[in-house]
């Protein structure tokens, strides 16, 4: 191997040579020296550029990880809230339209597909229910509500996911409204806001429930939701 | 298979010293490291399962780190460095005259061109073979084995001229 060739290698790659190189080393002292010489050199190289890491490099980037998974959680979360009242919403306004709806595997997608398309159906609704068997519903999540603005159309249990909630229709001034009572420890978390281009919904927690009430945008939803909040009490 | 929390934890814990080892030498600013580095190991993360051996992790987040300093160009944000500013990190129980040294190379590594500078430290750092090298970088392995070559070249050069000017060649 001429030294040309042989410099090249050892500058290229020190710690890592072929077999030719490695037995010109063994036949030449000077070479061995050489090799040894940039060895050396390599280790110089390789400590000057160990740098320490920045504090807490490792904490900080796991840290990160878990927030952002965190975060990724509760927007889950409220979305899952979200459908699920617009589930709500569908099952509660007709039944009969799910029946005679072409077939979805997902209801979420379907109710929010029909969301729009079942409002009127509510119009053609006229039941008038007392608030003393709203109440007697409400036992099961252990509230009363001492009052609700507006006609009450209609109380049933709903059930989506597993979680079985009250939801309410209300007619207020001609405005609609639909009221979900649910039990909290149910819920991850959930959206404060939410809604589309016509609904807006509001959620507000108290004591062990949810209270999530959804009306039309241009519709007192907040003052609805108000008003309702402010009715809540407590069974034993 | 471990969860995939257990499993970036596992490569936080094996690789992200070097990693952010190879990000300051690429762009040679330690905050600029830390940003390139907490993005790599982001990206990882929401990528986590299309890694399928860890053996290629290290290799793996390289690229990932390379494609987010190429966006911090795109982004236009060069900071132009001023090289007598590198933070040269503690080097405690050395002698001063090590200390010295040692800052000269890190000087001179961090002045060598890019070209040459970023194989070099996959190499040595990263201990990435040829091959490996033209893998990461894209080129052919006789470029990497010539720019090496020249790196060291350089940094010999640079040193023996730094010592001399020193005193202490011997010559």
């Amino acid at each position: 191997m001429d030294d040309l060739e042989f410099r090249r290698k050892l500058y290229a790659s020190p710690q890592d040579l072929d077999k030719d190189t490695q037995d010109a080393i063994a036949a030449d002292p000077a070479k061995a020296r050489f090799a040894d010489d940039m060895l050396q050199f390599d280790q110089e190289i390789a400590k000057a550029m160990k740098i320490d890491a920045p504090d807490q490099l490792k904490e900080r980037l796991i840290l990160r990880q878990t927030l952002f998974q965190h975060r990724l959680e509760k927007r889950r979360a409220r979305r899952h809230i979200a459908i699920a009242a617009s589930v709500a919403f569908a099952v509660g306004v007709g039944l009969t339209m799910l029946n005679t709806a072409p077939t979805n595997h997902n209801i979420a997608d379907y109710a929010l597909a029909h969301l729009h398309h079942e409002i009127s159906l509510l119009n053609k609704d006229d039941g008038n229910v007392s608030l003393t068997k709203v109440n007697a519903k409400l036992m099961d999540f252990s509230v009363q509500m001492s009052a609700l603005p507006g006609r009450i159309i209609a109380a049933d249990y709903c059930r989506f996911d597993g979680i079985q909630g009250l939801h309410i229709l209300l007619d207020d001034n001609g405005g609609k409204y639909t009221v979900f009572v649910f039990p909290k420890d149910r819920l991850l978390e959930s959206q404060p806001i939410f809604g589309d281009n016509e609904f807006l919904g509001l959620t507000s927690a108290h004591g062990d429930i949810q209270l999530v009430v959804i009306g039309k945008k241009d519709e007192p939803v907040a003052d609805v939701s108000k008003q309702i909040q402010d009715t809540l009490n407590w069974t034993i | 298979m471990a969860t995939k929390q257990k499993r970036y934890e596992a490569i936080v814990n094996a690789l992200s010293t070097d990693l952010y080892r190879y990000a300051y030498w690429l762009c040679r600013d330690p905050n600029i490291a830390d940003d390139l580095v907490q993005e790599t190991f982001l990206r990882a993360w929401r990528a986590i399962d299309s890694l399928k051996d860890e053996k290629a992790a290290k290799a793996w987040l390289i690229t990932i780190l390379r494609r987010e300093n190429a966006r911090r160009f795109e982004r236009k944000q060069l900071d132009i460095v001023d090289i007598d500013d590198y933070q040269v990190a503690d080097q405690i129980s050395q002698s001063s005259e090590q200390i010295m040294e040692n800052q000269i190379l890190h000087k001179h590594i961090a002045n060598l061109a890019e070209e040459y500078r970023e194989p070099l430290v996959l190499q040595i750092i990263g201990g990435f073979n040829g091959e490996e090298i033209a893998d990461l970088l894209n080129l052919n392995k006789n470029t990497v084995m010539t720019r090496l070559f020249r790196a060291r070249n350089q940094l010999k050069d640079a040193i023996e001229h730094a010592n001399r000017d020193r005193g202490l060649y011997n010559g």
